[in-house]
């Protein structure tokens, strides 16, 4: 139990830094993929929405201390853990590879909207129209982190998740 | 009876805390929630406080320090490509700067050239040597101006310092000279005090020092006097300086005389080009008698 969540720790941190010095920097449209949410989204899609958002409220600190938005980084955070918490599926769900698979893309999706809804509402970097950072930014890293999900599911999730 | 009432009372009391303790365990995400969201909303109000502000510059610190080590890391990492681009560089600016300097000799030379007050240049050629051969097989000198310029057999080169040679051949964008100090090149000089004449020629040896003779010993001359071209040179102006006495032998009938040339063809870049001296009648007559001086493309003067 405590090697696994050292191993998790070690992970967020690792994504957080991740995120800070690198995914950071890869923009569309002034919107980068974020590998801290997708990160979010996994822990809560299978530990469950209180795990999820103490996660984030974590990483928002830290991602919030290296750049600046401490308090609306962790309450974005926290918010995301919590979102992607209601596709939680639990050890003993008997639930199919695809439906675990559906699950954690649908959290991801969720949490990604909802983390840049509550960004948006708070904070304006750009200047750009409310509706346009909720939608049309909100559906760009929709998009991104989707893909990004994917990609790790194929990667690095895939026999984890059969198990 | 007022002890069972209160034993009632201590157990809905019991039961009420049992449910809400219940309440918070089936809904503990919420209060999770609504903790660390008041504790976010509570940093963002005081975004602005010592401590936190403090906290957030250091992490931007932090961020900039590894931003930085980073971008070290990625200018290492194009170290090489940029080497390659900044040699490329420094070729072409160097091939720029090589090329700048030449045209300003050049111009420069070319101004000292007709800027000789000595000398009046109008109707001149002016040219550069771009080429010069000086071995056991050949010797001339190979000037940039050519048929297209205006430049013809026989016109004389020369510098102000004095007489360089004559043109033997010419093409469109070049004219070939054979300079003074070539075995085949014969002048009529004369003496700038006594007017004493001679032929000039070069026998081979120092390139600095030609020869003058048939110079009567019967003339008075003077180490040091300067020797001129003559007006009777079938190619050459007169009064062209060849160069100074440096040695007078006196033989039976004639002087040897060692002249030291006026124009250094070690160094030699930039020259003039006479028009060329017609005379026709004058070199048809020589040439039916005894001929001192003949044109180049025909055979050397002697």
């Amino acid at each position: 139990m405590t090697k696994t969540l050292t191993f998790s720790i070690l992970l967020l941190l690792a994504a957080c830094l991740l995120q800070v010095f690198a995914v950071s920097r890869l923009t569309l449209f002034g919107v980068s993929p974020d590998i801290v949410t997708v990160f979010l989204a996994v822990i809560s899609v299978f530990t469950g929405q209180r795990t999820g958002m103490t996660y984030g409220f974590g990483a928002g600190f830290l991602c919030g201390m290296l750049g600046g938005n401490m308090g609306v980084g962790m309450l974005t955070r926290t918010i995301e853990g919590f979102v992607a918490g209601y596709c939680h599926v639990p050890e003993d769900s008997h639930a199919t590879l695809t439906q675990k698979t559906r699950m954690l893309y649908l959290g991801s999706v969720l949490a990604t909207f909802a983390g840049n809804l509550v960004f948006n509402l708070v904070k304006n970097p750009l200047g750009e129209p409310l509706l346009y950072r909720i939608f049309v930014s909100g559906a760009i890293a929709c998009l991104m982190n989707l893909l990004l999900t994917v990609t790790i599911n194929r990667l690095i999730l895939r026999k984890t998740l059969s198990e | 009876m007022s002890a069972c009432g209160d034993h009632d009372i201590y157990l809905n009391g019991i039961r009420v805390v049992q449910k809400f303790f219940k309440f918070l365990v089936q809904h503990n995400a919420y209060l999770y929630l609504m903790l660390y969201c008041g504790i976010s909303i509570l940093l963002i109000r005081f975004e602005q406080d010592d401590i936190l502000s403090k906290i957030r510059s250091g992490g931007i610190e932090l961020q900039a320090s590894v931003n930085e080590k980073i971008s070290s890391y990625q200018y290492l990492l194009n170290l090489r490509n940029e080497n390659e681009r900044l040699l490329k560089i420094n070729a072409e600016l160097l091939s720029r700067a090589l090329s700048n300097e030449a045209a300003l000799r050049k111009a420069r030379e070319r101004h000292e050239l007709v800027s000789d007050s000595t000398f009046n240049p109008s109707g001149y050629i002016v040219a550069s040597v771009v080429d010069r051969k000086f071995s056991s097989k050949e010797n001339m000198l190979l000037l940039d101006a050519g048929r297209n310029r205006g430049v013809q057999p026989d016109m004389t080169v020369l510098t102000p310092r004095g007489l360089v040679g004559r043109v033997v051949s010419v093409s469109d964008h070049y004219a070939k000279v054979l300079p003074l100090i070539h075995s085949d090149f014969k002048v009529s000089v004369r003496s700038e005090k006594s007017n004493a004449a001679g032929v000039l020629s070069w026998n081979g040896g120092a390139e600095h020092i030609a020869h003058v003779e048939h110079v009567p010993i019967s003339t008075p001359l003077k180490k040091g006097e300067l020797m001129l071209t003559t007006d009777f040179s079938t190619f050459s102006p007169g009064g062209i300086p060849v160069g100074r006495i440096v040695r007078i032998r006196p033989d039976k009938l004639f002087y040897d005389i060692d002249i030291w040339l006026s124009v250094n063809f070690s160094t030699l870049s930039q020259v003039l080009i006479a028009p060329v001296k017609k005379d026709p009648e004058k070199f048809e007559m020589l040439n039916s008698d005894l001929p001192q001086e003949q044109p180049a493309n025909i055979k050397p003067e002697n």
